[in-house]
């Protein structure tokens, strides 16, 4: 990548865009001018807005926006739903317009060179109002249409930018591009504006819409390389960039252990799992994983910890009946704040909101556990690539904070076998329960194994469990057994490996 | 005619500059052919950048026509006084085409 000159020689300056700091390693260039690019609605604007009335808000940066497209009447209205306080912020003069839409019932003709000196001595004037840091040029493909001569606005354009830049402020310009992976920006807009380009995008992904930032080049300075999903959302406040946590990093690992809520099952873990396990609990239906997910929420009520669960699989009241058979007090603990569930049909919000909605629950509500139930169902609404970054972020995200967590997942075929997200997931889970149906002796009874322990020893026998009104019941080991957990081929030939740890 | 319909104008310079001059020289020429050098207000951004807020100016010359309606605009050093009253739909005066088609 360009990444001349050493990490940080350049002074940066922060865009209060969540997760934009720590994909451009602290920033903007600060004093220089960045040039955002994206096709109609990638939500350039956004950006450039955010990084604004942000700038404002936490900062104490004035801000002045120029709008070469709509008014600023326009804008306001338009960003009204992020609820920044833009009029707010405006009338305590630390936001500033300079209007520069066109006049729809003017006629314009050009007659002669021209010059930018009006545009400069506007926006410089509007920055002293407001003891301006921070300006946007939003758009500057919407400026050039209302000039005969590409090359005099360029120029002009160009003479604009180092203007700014001269100032010591720090310059954000949108422009359009008219593909996801095309040229950098219609009307060769890049060419004055060197320093750094960031691109958004929001190409269809196996039929769905799925956002993602990169930083094209920060001459100077380091940054990270590649695509990251970002979400824009009222809820959250605007634009947040998910950043590739850093999972691959070496981390201590917790040696402290929690109990997954069931004497029997923490013995098949061989006493209980890390504290900050990854714990896939996989079973065809029936077999009680929302009991296990429940059982696991329940002892860290009993732990008197946070816990957090997600359920798409039952509604919040039919997980609560169900709760109130198997598990004690997990309403009051609800009531008194200790338990949060939520219930959620997925195809309402995709994978990316969610794990904001994750990110934001870890950092408020502060979980020292996290169900979710199940990752098929998030399976069903998402594409592959989304699922696996889901799956990744998320368990980073546990990781980082020491987080205990339990997936489960179902498995389509009674017998057990092998879904695409258990080979996936079972990659970067710390601990595979797999549980079973199975027929002994002429009954269809239920069986359970642990495939996998990270780190430590685990009961390696197949077990017999019954679903009883106290909850999962572990029982003996069923002997002689074949084919229960690793299914043995027809034709009598050892059966593949498996394909999980161990 | 003359005189029954308002006519304003507004200049907008940035500095001396000879762009700046060359577009104050022809507009002058221009108003005072029509006979209402008085029609006439320049304007210089860098000395009061508030004063474009207004009109929304982002290049200099331009020259604002406020009235009579609609109003419009040129951009650019304006070299020519016959292109630039074509631009603003103004009509030279009757004595002055009549000059120009004796000359």
């Amino acid at each position: 990548m360009t990444t001349a000159g050493a990490h940080g020689s350049l002074d940066r300056l922060p865009t209060g865009i969540p997760g934009f700091e720590q994909i451009s390693h602290g920033g903007l260039p600060k004093g220089r001018s960045t040039l955002v690019v994206g096709t109609a609605g990638s939500g350039k604007t956004v950006y450039g807005a955010q990084y604004i009335t942000a700038g404002a808000r936490e900062h104490g940066d004035g801000g002045v926006i120029v709008t070469f497209d709509e008014s600023p009447e326009a804008v306001v209205r338009n960003l009204d739903a992020f609820g920044w306080g833009l009029p707010e912020l405006i009338d305590t003069g630390k936001i500033a317009f300079v209007d520069c839409s066109p006049s729809p019932d003017e006629d314009a003709v050009e007659m002669g060179d021209f010059d930018f000196h009006a545009l400069l001595a506007r926006i410089r004037a509007a920055l002293e109002r407001v003891g301006g840091q921070r300006v946007l040029l939003d758009s500057v493909t919407a400026l050039l249409p209302q000039f005969y001569s590409e090359g005099r606005v360029r120029r002009e354009l160009s003479r604009v930018v180092h203007g700014l830049n001269d100032m010591g402020v720090t310059t954000v310009l949108t422009a359009e591009r008219i593909d996801e992976y095309g040229a950098i920006a219609r009307h060769g807009v890049e060419e004055f504006v060197s320093d750094a380009v960031v691109v958004l995008r929001n190409p269809l992904d196996e039929q769905r819409r799925r956002r993602t930032i990169e930083i094209l080049k920060f001459r100077g300075g380091s940054h990270q390389s590649g695509e990251f999903p970002f979400t824009i959302s009222a809820a959250e406040g605007g634009m947040s960039v998910i950043p590739l946590s850093a999972i691959e990093l070496e981390r201590p690992a917790s040696t402290a252990r929690v109990s997954l809520g069931n004497p029997g099952v923490d013995e098949l873990f061989g006493g209980g799992v890390y504290r900050d396990s990854l714990i896939l609990v996989s079973g065809p239906t029936g077999t009680g994983k929302t009991l296990m997910a429940l059982s696991f929420i329940q002892a860290a009520i009993d732990a008197g910890e946070h816990a957090l669960m997600f359920s798409f699989e039952e509604s919040h009241n039919q997980l609560l009946r169900n709760a109130s058979s198997w598990t004690q007090g997990m309403e009051e603990a609800e009531r008194n704040g200790q338990v949060k569930i939520m219930s959620a049909y997925p195809e309402r919000m995709g994978l990316e909101d969610l794990l904001q909605r994750v990110r934001r629950e870890i950092d408020s509500f502060g979980p020292r556990r996290v169900a979710i139930d199940s990752l098929t169902a998030l399976e069903r609404v998402s594409t592959r690539r989304a699922f696996r970054e889901f799956v990744v972020r998320t368990t980073s995200l546990f990781k980082e904070n020491e987080i205990a967590a339990l997936y489960t997942n179902t498995s389509s075929m009674i017998s057990g076998g092998e879904t695409i997200t258990d080979a996936y997931v079972s990659t970067i889970t710390d601990g595979i329960m797999l549980l079973r149906y199975a027929e002994i002796e002429g009954e269809i009874r239920r069986a359970a194994a642990v495939l996998k322990m990270r780190g430590s020893k685990h009961d390696k026998r197949v077990r017999e469990y019954t679903i009883t009104p106290n909850g999962i019941e572990v029982g003996h080991p069923i002997e002689g057994a074949h084919g229960l957990i690793v299914q043995q081929q027809r034709d009598g030939r050892p059966p593949p490996p498996p394909m999980y740890g161990e | 005619m003359e005189g029954t319909e308002r006519l304003a104008l507004r200049l907008y310079v940035s500095g001396g500059t000879p762009r700046s001059r060359r577009a104050i020289a022809t507009v002058r020429a221009m108003v005072e052919q029509l006979g209402r050098q008085d029609a006439v207000e320049v304007v210089d951004v860098l000395e009061t950048p508030s004063r474009a807020e207004e009109d929304r100016i982002v290049a200099t010359p331009t020259l604002v026509k406020h009235a009579p309606s609609p109003s419009s605009r040129v951009i650019g050093d304006l070299s020519d006084v016959r292109a630039l009253m074509d631009a603003l739909g103004l009509a030279p005066p009757p004595e002055n085409r009549a000059d120009k088609e004796t000359a």
